[in-house]
């Protein structure tokens, strides 16, 4: 009999069944064929974190203040060992847009380390510090890339990785309370080295965005960002030694345990700050981090503008005159945002000592600074919320579909549909991952991605099972294999934490399974309901079946109640001894998980400006992920998802298909990301883009230390409220040379070498001392025009001042002569006024103002020595590179000569 | 009931605009029906007419997974309802009704294609996800995992099957150009390559034949009862690259017509002839 719901019933159901299909996809009638309906971000509830702002005694009290000591947190060059921010993998639309030094060879293959740099598609050497070019990918080339036959001979296959430039690493020792680096011994890189001379290391998964990452459970492409904040660490209630200093009485402090739900941005924020490969000196703490920078001033050498959305009243800049740093301490701003019970012991003592050359205990304060430093950046990030694209303006029929977007983007929104896009895709943040608040939409409105006649809900569950190319296995929510590379690549969720643990909830729920409470370090895990698998794991039924235990093997009831089950067959778990069988026979079918090989599936807001995509950066373009699922992915291990990866005859055959699901993606970005408006402003940053050079040879003499190759800065200039005036590029459009660009750019160098030569000779007559083209460039000008054309067409490469004199407090004591690398900081905080960058162009400044080591391949043979110059001449410098970084990366050029940034 | 309501309504008016649905519920609800939606055929609609000798039907370009019937190693062989096509025809009371299936690119497809009889009720409803929690060897419940050949009631088959889950009354053939499944199959269906009768009843038509061939799957049915039939399309060998395909639905006419036809005309064209001549004598 045909068992036809009343609508009561539906909406019962509906409130009550599991998101599955990595969500959880239920009923379905009429649109069915169509999958989910992508929905509007706007009013989507971010998940809560009970305690951290509400209750009787919140850890935050006051969360605007918080929010701007983790917005200074993040840009501050200060809080890494070596110049790198948070947000110096993270300053483009919330990822990365380098280009240099940004290959990681093998990334983290499980096989044999050989990190060996492919050569590029055409040939072209592709070692450490190479630039990436457009012909660089894919990184998985076949014949036909539309062709699902082809991938069995594919004509180019790297395992390369397109990450992020990050720290030179080194053993950690001490560090200043001034901004400057921090002392550490350091050494060339094994893996990134040229010729023997050191490069930073690069970070082997490529940087996902941090704009709406709020709404991920976890964090990082494999998840390692505990969903719990214990406080101290990144990796919640596994960490048996986390916790936070309490003061509970005038006279008495102790070590509790803290546990934050909902707050992975928190654990997520501590990783970088003490990896080795992206931001720090290996063995530096928290705490260290603290005694660095709560004396000092946030942003101490970068410009902040007056009207930044967030910092504004704190800037020191006022309008018309732009200056560095924030009028205020790191110390003060988490006095204010957090209460004393946290940072109000009166005497250092009893929280531990630095183990370097500085002997002084930690105070409290020190003690806490992980979790002020945790919980500030997430309350910032919790702001990054990109709900005001035109898809979400579009209005909405009855069933959800958008009614007044373009032709093109309509027909794309419903071929992603059709093409199983919106299955991984799903809801607000098109990601399972969102757990929570696809959950909470659904508990709220059963139809929330759907419509009157497409239901489908979810509930909190953290894992799934279902049938996968491997068989039935366990899934966590959210997390998946796209077949992108081979089993014995990156292991993803597959790999484990500090402790040994696996990362993965459905690996720990296989131990549950058989009885091993020990094996079960998330609490979520435990709380697993098996009757809300999309594919039930246990029934009471006598005929055996392959896909799940029935009473042939052993089951019983689960431990939750059974109501509301979305399938209520499914409310069985396998005996302990059942499971512990099945998981020893040679011939398991029923007791695996898809962990290894599984990533977490991304959002595809603002996808258009996040490049180069997947968790390798293999891709460069839209065209060429279409073009990967068009093919249904390069490979087949077991965790793939082969319901939803598989030959696209549509896409590949029918004109337009792809092309309008571009466009659709295209409806996803926020203009405010895109024009970097508040709140995705943000303050001055100088990001290191590789090292001066090139792949064959570097320019050694770093001010960091002489065996260091030296760095090839960018600068991204402040940003206000108001936005940028030109938008962000993507990344194809920044690796891309643009037609007829040349002969613009020869032309426009030849006709302001003049006009440079008069105005320099004039100011120079005038102001002596301001800022004037240098020597080299000048040169450039009138002799070398291409030369000319290469620094202007790669507006990436830019030199800070290589070598102010050092400064009296730029490093901590005995340390003194290791280094230049923070004068620049200094630099930066005596220039003088310089205009607006978003509201004015000088026009005049279309080179860089440094006499450093420029474009030129420079021998690294034989390392140079840093010609050291006068703070006042590193100034000037700074001050017309300055000039210069804001005419490039603001887009307010000449009106002689546009460049693309 | 308003719910039921909303879904048939809502399913005519969507049907035909979806090549590939998707839904992946292995383990799940009865809910309603409508878990898989019709083709639009060329000149718009989701059901064609062929109701007299003569009369066809055509879609042409479609597309489907290239395993989307038969061999998808991940679903041990069966058919995946969400990447292949779905049909739905009206035929009149007709003695011969073929239909073909034919890649645009011969060597790019191997088509295949199943038809059931629906009945005189009406067009397919598009039966119900997960009906009675069935679930493939596979892992995959109905209909991403479905039984597309063997007759409706075996495993596979209950939620598109008239007084389960669906209003499809009897499968009447299937053929595959693709290569036999000699594996254990995902509902324990037999799949073998080429044209094959699957009635269990003279109902709904007197016989079934057909032939496959490079790029091409054809069925005829004989006696065809007057009512709704459900056609399913898709692919059956994953070795081949994928192609767009046409679907044509065609009523032979019968002997006797086709006689009468041509009497008629070879009458027409020797008057013609006479009077050509006539009126050459007169000149």
């Amino acid at each position: 009999m045909r068992r036809p719901l009343s609508a009561s019933r539906a909406l019962e159901l509906g409130s009550a069944i599991v998101l599955a299909v990595l969500v959880g996809l239920v009923a379905a009638a009429a649109r069915a064929h169509f999958g989910p309906v992508p929905v509007s971000l706007v009013g989507a509830p971010i998940p809560p974190v009970p305690g951290l702002l509400d209750g009787p005694d919140p850890i935050v009290v006051d969360r605007d203040v918080a929010i701007a000591l983790g917005k200074a947190l993040f840009w501050d060059m200060n809080v890494g060992s070596d110049g790198m921010a948070c947000a110096s993998c993270h300053f483009h639309a919330g990822a990365d847009l380098r280009t240099k030094n940004q290959i990681a060879p093998q990334g983290k293959s499980v096989a044999v380390h050989q990190p060996v740099y492919e050569n590029a598609p055409n040939g072209t050497p592709r070692g450490p510090n190479a630039t990436l070019s457009l012909d660089f990918f894919p990184f998985f080339q076949t014949a036909d890339p539309l062709d699902p036959i082809s991938i069995a001979f594919p004509t180019y296959v790297s395992d390369d990785v397109v990450g992020s430039g990050g720290s030179f690493g080194g053993a950690f020792d001490a560090v200043s309370t001034s901004p400057s680096l921090d002392a550490c011994a350091r050494t060339a890189d094994a893996d990134f080295q040229v010729g023997g001379t050191g490069l930073r290391r690069v970070e082997p998964r490529n940087a996902p965005s941090i704009v709406n990452a709020v709404f991920n459970h976890r964090q990082l492409w494999d998840g390692a960002a505990n969903n719990v904040f214990n406080g101290s660490s990144a990796w919640g209630e596994r960490d048996p030694d986390a916790g936070v200093w309490v003061r509970t009485g005038p006279g008495t402090i102790e070590r509790q345990r803290l546990a934050l739900a909902n707050a992975s941005l928190a654990s997520q924020a501590l990783l970088p700050p003490q990896n080795d490969v992206e931001m720090a000196c290996g063995g530096r703490r928290f705490a260290d981090l603290g005694r660095k920078l709560l004396p000092g001033e946030p942003l101490a050498t970068q410009t902040v503008r007056w009207d930044d959305g967030v910092l504004g009243p704190w800037a020191n800049s006022t309008p018309g005159r732009l200056r560095s740093g924030l009028a205020t301490t790191y110390q003060s701003l988490v006095t204010q945002a957090f209460a004393p019970r946290f940072w109000s012991w009166p005497t250092p003592g009893g929280f531990g000592a630095p183990s370097g050359s500085d002997p002084t205990p930690y105070s409290q304060i020190e003690a806490n600074f992980a979790m002020f430093f945790a919980l500030a950046i997430q309350l910032y990030e919790s702001t990054l919320v990109s709900d005001d694209s035109p898809f979400d303006r579009s209005a909405k029929d009855a069933e959800g579909i958008p009614i007044d977007l373009s032709p093109e983007v309509q027909t794309g929104f419903t071929a992603f549909r059709v093409g199983h896009c919106a299955l991984c895709h799903i809801g607000p943040l098109l990601t399972p991952a969102a757990v929570e608040t696809n959950a909470m939409l659904v508990h709220d409105n059963p139809e929330a991605f759907g419509s009157q006649t497409y239901v489908i809900s979810t509930t909190h569950n953290v894992v799934t099972r279902m049938g996968l190319t491997g068989g039935p296995l366990l899934m966590d929510t959210g997390f998946t294999s796209n077949g992108l590379i081979a089993e014995d690549g990156d292991p993803g969720l597959g790999g484990v934490d500090a402790f040994g643990n696996p990362l993965s909830f459905s690996e720990q729920f296989l131990q549950l399974l058989v009885g091993n409470l020990a094996g079960v370090v998330d609490d979520p895990v435990a709380g697993v309901r098996p009757c809300d698998f999309d594919l039930d794991l246990a029934r009471d039924t006598a005929t055996p079946h392959p896909a799940f235990f029935t009473q042939q093997e052993g089951v019983q009831p689960q431990s939750q109640p059974a109501t509301d089950c979305f399938s209520p067959t499914g409310a069985f778990v396998p005996t302990p001894s059942a499971a512990q069988a099945e998981l020893a026979s040679p011939i398991n079918t029923r007791m695996k998980s898809a962990a290894q090989g599984s990533f977490k599936v991304p959002s595809l807001r603002n996808v258009e400006l996040t490049g180069p995509y997947m968790h390798n950066g293999s891709m460069a373009t839209l065209e060429q992920v279409l073009e990967f699922y068009t093919r249904g992915g390069n490979y087949d291990p077991p965790a793939k998802q082969f319901g939803t990866v598989f030959p696209q005859v549509e896409l590949r055959f029918v004109p337009g298909q792809r092309e309008s699901i571009i466009a659709f993606l295209k409806s996803l970005t926020d203009e405010r990301v895109r024009y970097e408006r508040a709140p995705f402003d943000h303050p001055e940053l100088r990001v290191p883009n590789g090292q001066v050079g090139d792949a064959a040879s570097v320019v050694a003499g770093n001010p960091i230390d002489p065996a260091l190759a030296a760095d090839d800065w960018i600068v991204v200039p402040p940003v206000g409220a108001g936005g940028r005036p030109h938008p962000l590029p993507t990344f194809e459009e920044h690796v891309t040379p643009e037609p007829g660009l040349g002969l613009l750019t020869a032309g426009g160098c030849l006709a302001l070498a003049g006009a440079g030569r008069r105005r320099a000779r004039s100011r120079r007559a005038e102001r002596p001392g301001r800022f004037a083209p240098s020597r080299a460039i000048r040169r450039d000008l009138e002799r070398e025009p291409d030369r000319c054309f290469r620094r202007l067409f790669d507006s990436r490469r830019r030199s800070l001042p290589s070598t102010p004199t050092p400064t009296p407090n730029a490093h901590p004591p005995g340390l003194e002569g290791r280094g230049v690398f923070p004068t620049a900081f200094h630099a930066a905080r005596h220039a003088s006024v310089i205009s607006s960058p978003t509201t004015s162009s000088t026009g005049r400044c279309p080179f860089r103002s440094t006499a450093a080591p420029t474009i030129g391949p420079t021998t690294a043979k034989a390392p140079r020595k840093p010609k050291l110059r006068s703070e006042s001449s590193a100034a000037r410098s700074l001050e017309g590179m300055r000039r210069c970084s804001s005419w490039w990366s603001t887009g307010n050029q000449s009106p002689r000569m546009r460049v693309r940034q | 009931m308003k719910e039921m309501e909303r879904a048939r309504s809502g399913f005519g008016a969507l049907a035909g605009a979806g090549a590939a649905a998707w839904m992946m519920i292995a383990a799940s609800q009865a809910w309603a029906v409508g878990a898989v939606g019709f083709q639009t055929w060329d000149g718009g609609g989701t059901t064609a007419q062929v109701l007299a000798p003569g009369a066809s039907a055509t879609k042409t370009g479609a597309a489907a997974a290239p395993a989307s019937m038969a061999n998808n190693p991940a679903l041990n062989g069966s058919a995946w309802a969400h990447t292949g096509t779905w049909y739905s025809v009206q035929v009149g009371d007709l003695a011969t009704l073929r239909i073909d299936v034919t890649s645009q690119n011969a060597g790019g497809f191997a088509p295949g294609l199943s038809v059931w009889a629906v009945g005189s009720g009406g067009a397919f409803d598009g039966g119900t996800t997960g009906f009675d929690a069935e679930v493939s060897t596979a892992a995959f419940g109905t209909p991403h995992s479905f039984n597309a050949f063997g007759p409706l009631g075996s495993a596979g088959t209950l939620w598109m099957q008239d007084g389960q889950g669906g209003n499809a009354k009897e499968l009447l053939g299937y053929a595959i150009a693709g290569p036999s499944v000699l594996t254990a199959t995902g509902w324990g269906e037999t799949i073998l390559s080429g044209a094959h009768d699957q009635r269990v009843s003279n109902a709904y038509a007197s016989g079934v034949t057909g032939s496959v061939g490079a790029g091409f799957a054809s069925l005829t049915l004989s006696d065809v009862e007057a009512g709704w039939l459900l056609i399913y399309a898709g692919g059956t060998d994953p070795s081949k690259s994928g192609s767009l395909f046409d679907v044509r639905v065609a009523a032979v006419p019968e002997p006797g017509t086709a006689l009468l036809v041509g009497l008629g005309l070879s009458g027409l064209a020797r008057t013609g002839r006479m009077r050509r001549r006539r009126g050459a004598a007169r000149g």
